[in-house]
């Protein structure tokens, strides 16, 4: 049969996959039900219980059904601020991520000297530990002693430029600053071996055809990429929802709040209060939110059911 | 451009090599500070008027770090312990995304959506009872208990990022091979990992890098100091009050090294033409 | 990947595995652990501890583990081992832990080698008994590390000022006008949040004549005038710009960054500024005069800490593990670490305020804020309460919510009351 000769067509039949109608496949995720099953399912469970129980880290927990929630929904004051830091945090910082991922991955992916040079310097962010990154750029917006401040003073734009991580809405811009540059060579690079997967062919008969660098970007390149772009911004806002260890080096959730986020308010209540069952109700109470944004964008990537 | 024939416009080139201009210095300020600050000694590091053209530079960090600390033993553990967790978690990442995109069966969509609730509850609480978990096998303090911890966030994780790249792959080798009479691992092996290969390589690059940077199971699990990992190394720069800024930027700087190695050997997979003549064959 | 590489995988990855199991089989489990939750300034002063603990071992014929790390990393790992009941042989923490301990009822009474001790180098101080004992006079720990604090002062930017050297809060605030000159200099890094913070808030209360708690250590008595002209002589100072902006998100290098790097001219910190600078900027130093902690109107205050030695009572080796205890607390031991940790830490033996190291005009302050030294909970008992108050840092982030969230100074100690409530009703339970 020949193959269709107009490149839209040839889209439609190249991506998604064919499906066995067999249950081997059940055979072939074992292994991962089984390792995930044996580390998580008690873990994941007591964590959940937890959720439920006035517990104590030491000492048995008591069951107080609903409390920790309702508590933490009318009484808790800094719940409201919480709720509002990690969502702009999270979509702030995955937005971002994505299209300066995607923007380096199309420039990387063009054929240019110095290739390989470029990969590797624009991967750095990712390869320095999360604590001297969180340490840097602390330092970095360090009023007193910071470069960023020196830099604006010797330009002589402000006499005495601000104090970054002193004020409520400079903090929140430098933490997403710092998880935007630590985070987008992640994306540059999944996206990147994406684009390397797409067949030439199809740019070729494309341009056969007459279809200009933007067409070629928006019905090749894109769907192309859509799965994995969608994959990576799902566990990326996974991550970046639960990111500890940035935060908590680099601000500790401060000043007063601004840049705390629910893990990290979590484990200020847990480790250093000590109520690990609050703690959890904490880091749950998203949840239902978190489900419904994965039951969302599953489907999508399920898609393709032929 | 986007993989047109003609040659770039000298405009296009501007662009194109600009932004990348642009996006490595983005990229490689802060760590330039980084590194300019484990070559200054002692008071030296606050000279922030120093930063464009810097006095006073010394080797006296790299020298201490390396005198005072086991930082090639940190880097041994740190490396062992994140190709062995990499290696694990492919095979069964690998497996699994198989599964999951060319099969069907009942309860692969729940399956599916399970293996994200690996991530619902943070580390920062979930390692206390995943510690309970590993001391009632006897794991804690032991390497594979660690690798076992970190199996936890990267199984997901490769399953999911290679389900997203086998997904993208053209349905017409699958039915090929099948014609062909290929078992199904054969297919696996000898159709869907070559020409997923940089999405393999890629699963490898951040599994790998996410396991080096891991902090917290490994501060939890591992107690006796000859099994210590990098980042738990650097963290004993943070001496009290007063921040060890040289060493610990020099060990920060070390400690890059062996993961860029790792990347730029990898990057040969994650190169375009593996699909050239695939169709055609 | 092609078909023989995919071999060549395996055999890697077989060859990884074996790899792997020749790690885990060098590290045999040792008999006996002891954990050091205490950040050491100087490694060579760790290795002293370390060396006194294994040579101990080594003559009692004992396998010791002997761990010490970052907090960052004691943290979670204690938290883990103390939900397991795994907790080790031995262990130097901070007093902060015991409320937590206790109530996982893993401590252990170590009331016969306390009274030993006590009977050396002048007993402990009055203080580190009152951390440690029980109401019902047992020992829950044996001190073993001090801290107290003291000013920093830059003593040329006041001469050129022609400036004396202050000795109130009022006075440091009126000095670090006279030479506040962002963005060269601030005149007061005065830290505010987190554990130094907490302290120095602490401090000032009580130098008001304030308190938080009541004698009895059962009522919670924040809100009083005296805690409003604390929080508004920083909050005056902070509006006016005598503080960086930064002191509400510092963390606790905070203060010595700024001061080690020549911006603030008015610090209060332990002797890690002090050992810093002798080491690193013998300029500086010569600039710097140091002085008793700043005192208000009733008085002087300043709160201490203190490091214990603990036994969870999940050991199997309590007389071995108390011999050790011994054996680190002894005076040639004691006095040799002290004099390496050159002032870093003040003593919990009283007699050990006599030593040499304290002669040194940059140390003297130090030694001689023993009669100033409270803990937590003054001018009652050391409380769970109070200590889960100080680790929570419920002052400071009063402050801050006055400081950065703007709110009144009535609404951050209701709200600082109320937190305070709640922990004390979820504390009874």
């Amino acid at each position: 049969m020949p193959v269709p000769h107009t490149w839209k067509l040839k889209l439609s039949a190249f991506y998604g996959a064919r499906y066995e109608q067999s249950t081997a496949g059940i055979f072939y995720i074992a292994p991962l039900i089984i390792v995930l099953a044996s580390l998580l399912l008690y873990p994941i469970g007591y964590s959940i219980l937890g959720s439920f129980q006035s517990k104590i880290i030491g000492s048995p927990g008591k069951f107080i059904g609903l409390g920790n929630y309702i508590e933490l929904l009318t009484k808790d004051q800094a719940f409201a601020e919480v709720c509002f830091n990690t969502f702009l945090y999270a979509t702030v910082s995955v937005i971002l991520k994505v299209l300066l991922g995607f923007a380096a991955a199309l420039l990387l992916n063009e054929r240019v000297v110095g290739q390989r040079f470029f990969r590797g310097w624009i991967m750095i962010p990712w390869l320095i530990p999360t604590l001297v990154v969180g340490l840097m750029f602390r330092w970095m917006f360090d009023q007193t002693g910071g470069f960023l401040n020196f830099a604006i003073q010797e330009t002589g734009l402000m006499k005495v430029p601000p104090a970054w991580l002193a004020d409520k809405v400079l903090a929140r811009g430098a933490v997403i600053f710092a998880n935007i540059w630590r985070g987008f060579p992640f994306f540059m690079i999944t996206i990147l071996a994406a684009m390397q997967s797409i067949s030439r062919e199809l740019y070729e008969a494309a341009e056969i055809d007459g279809a200009s660098a933007g067409q070629r970007l928006r019905f090749i390149t894109i769907p192309g990429v859509s799965s994995v772009v969608l994959v990576v911004i799902l566990l990326s806002s996974i991550w970046t929802f639960n990111d500890f260890e940035l935060l908590w080096v680099m601000t500790g959730g401060g000043p007063s709040y601004s840049t705390h986020i629910f893990v990290t308010y979590a484990y200020q209540l847990s480790f250093l209060g000590s109520r690990f069952g609050y703690a959890m109700a904490v880091s749950l109470i998203a949840t239902p939110l978190i489900t419904a944004f994965i039951l969302l964008l599953i489907p999508r990537i399920l898609g393709d059911e032929q | 451009m986007i993989f047109g024939s003609r040659r770039r416009s000298p405009f296009q080139s501007l662009v194109v090599y600009g932004s990348l201009l642009s996006f490595s210095l983005f990229a490689i300020f802060p760590v330039y500070w980084i590194f300019l600050t484990s070559l200054k000694k002692g008071r030296d590091v606050f000279n922030t008027a120093e930063i464009l053209f810097p006095v006073k530079l010394t080797l006296f960090n790299y020298a201490q770090v390396f005198k005072q600390n086991e930082i090639i033993r940190w880097i041994e553990v740190s490396t062992l312990l994140a190709t062995i967790s990499t290696l694990l978690a492919l095979s069964v990442g690998i497996l699994a995304a198989y599964s999951l995109t060319h099969f069907r069966y009942r309860g692969r969509r729940v399956l599916a959506l399970a293996i994200f609730f690996s991530y619902v509850i943070p580390k920062g609480l979930l390692f206390i009872p995943l510690f309970l978990v590993l001391n009632q096998f006897g794991l804690v303090d032991t390497f594979m208990g660690l690798v076992l911890a970190h199996e936890t966030f990267s199984v997901p994780f490769c399953t999911w990022l290679l389900y997203g790249y086998f997904k993208t792959l053209p349905k017409e080798l699958v039915d090929s091979g099948r014609i062909d009479g290929c078992s199904p691992m054969g297919i696996l092996s000898r159709i869907l990992l070559p020409l997923a290969a940089p999405g393999v390589a890629t699963a490898a690059i951040f599994s790998f890098t996410t396991s080096w940077n891991e902090f917290l199971y490994a501060a939890t699990l591992i107690t006796n100091d000859r099994m210590m990992t990098l980042p738990l190394g650097v963290s004993g720069f943070l001496t009290a009050d007063t921040y060890q800024w040289g060493p610990m930027m020099a060990a920060a700087i070390i400690a890059i090294l062996p993961m860029l190695l790792l990347f730029i050997l990898a990057q040969r997979y994650i190169v375009q033409g593996l699909t050239i003549g695939a169709v055609k064959g | 990947m092609r078909i023989s590489s995919f071999k060549k995988m395996c055999l890697l990855f077989l060859f990884v595995l074996a790899a792997s199991l020749s790690v885990t089989a060098q590290t045999a489990r040792p008999k006996m652990r002891m954990w050091v939750d205490h950040p050491f300034l100087v490694k060579a002063t760790e290795g002293l501890l370390k060396s006194y603990v294994l040579e101990w071992a080594i003559g009692k014929g004992v396998d010791i583990e002997y761990s010490q790390n970052s907090d960052k990393i004691m943290y979670p790992r204690i938290d883990a081992a103390i939900e397991s009941k795994t907790l080790p042989d031995v262990m130097l923490i901070n007093i902060s832990w015991l409320p937590k301990l206790q109530r996982a009822k893993l401590v252990q009474d170590v009331t016969d080698i306390a009274k030993e001790l006590n009977g050396n180098m002048g007993g402990f101080t009055k203080g580190a008994i009152a951390a440690v004992m029980t109401p019902d006079s047992k020992y829950n720990a044996i001190p073993f590390l001090g801290s107290s604090e003291m000013a920093y002062v830059r003593k040329d930017l006041l001469d050129a000022k022609g400036l004396a050297i202050p000795d109130t809060w009022e006075d440091t605030v009126k000095a670090a006008r006279a030479i506040n000159n962002p963005p060269t200099v601030w005149g007061w890094g005065h830290q505010v949040v987190e554990f130094d913070g907490e302290r120095h808030n602490h401090a000032m209360i009580l130098s008001y004549g304030g308190a938080i708690f009541s004698k009895d250590g059962q009522s919670i008595t924040l809100d009083s005038p005296q805690t409003r002209q604390a929080i508004n002589l920083i909050k005056d100072a902070y509006t006016e710009g005598l503080l960086p902006k930064d002191v509400v998100t510092w963390d606790s290098a905070g203060n010595n960054n700024a001061y080690q790097s020549g911006k603030a001219g008015f610090v209060e910190n332990t002797g890690s500024i002090a050992v810093w600078l002798k080491a690193n900027d013998p300029t500086l130093f010569n600039n710097s005069v140091f002085k008793l902690f700043p005192a208000g109107p009733s008085g002087r205050f300043i709160q201490g800490d203190v490091w214990v030695l603990f036994v969870p009572n999940t050991t199997k080796y309590p007389d071995m593990a108390k011999d050790l205890i011994r054996n680190i607390s002894s005076k040639d031991n004691q006095e040799e670490l002290m004099t390496a940790m050159g002032g870093f830490r003040v003593p919990v033996y009283i007699d050990l305020t006599k030593l040499p190291l304290w002669q040194d005009r940059s140390l003297k302050p130090l030694a001689d804020s023993a009669p100033f030294v409270y803990y937590p909970g003054f001018p009652g008992p050391v409380t769970a309460l109070a200590l889960e108050e100080f680790k929570q840092t419920i002052v400071s982030q009063m402050m801050a919510h006055v400081l950065v969230d703007k709110w009144t100074v009535d609404r951050a100690i209701a709200e600082a009351v109320a937190t305070l409530k709640r922990i004390q009703v979820s504390l009874n339970n």
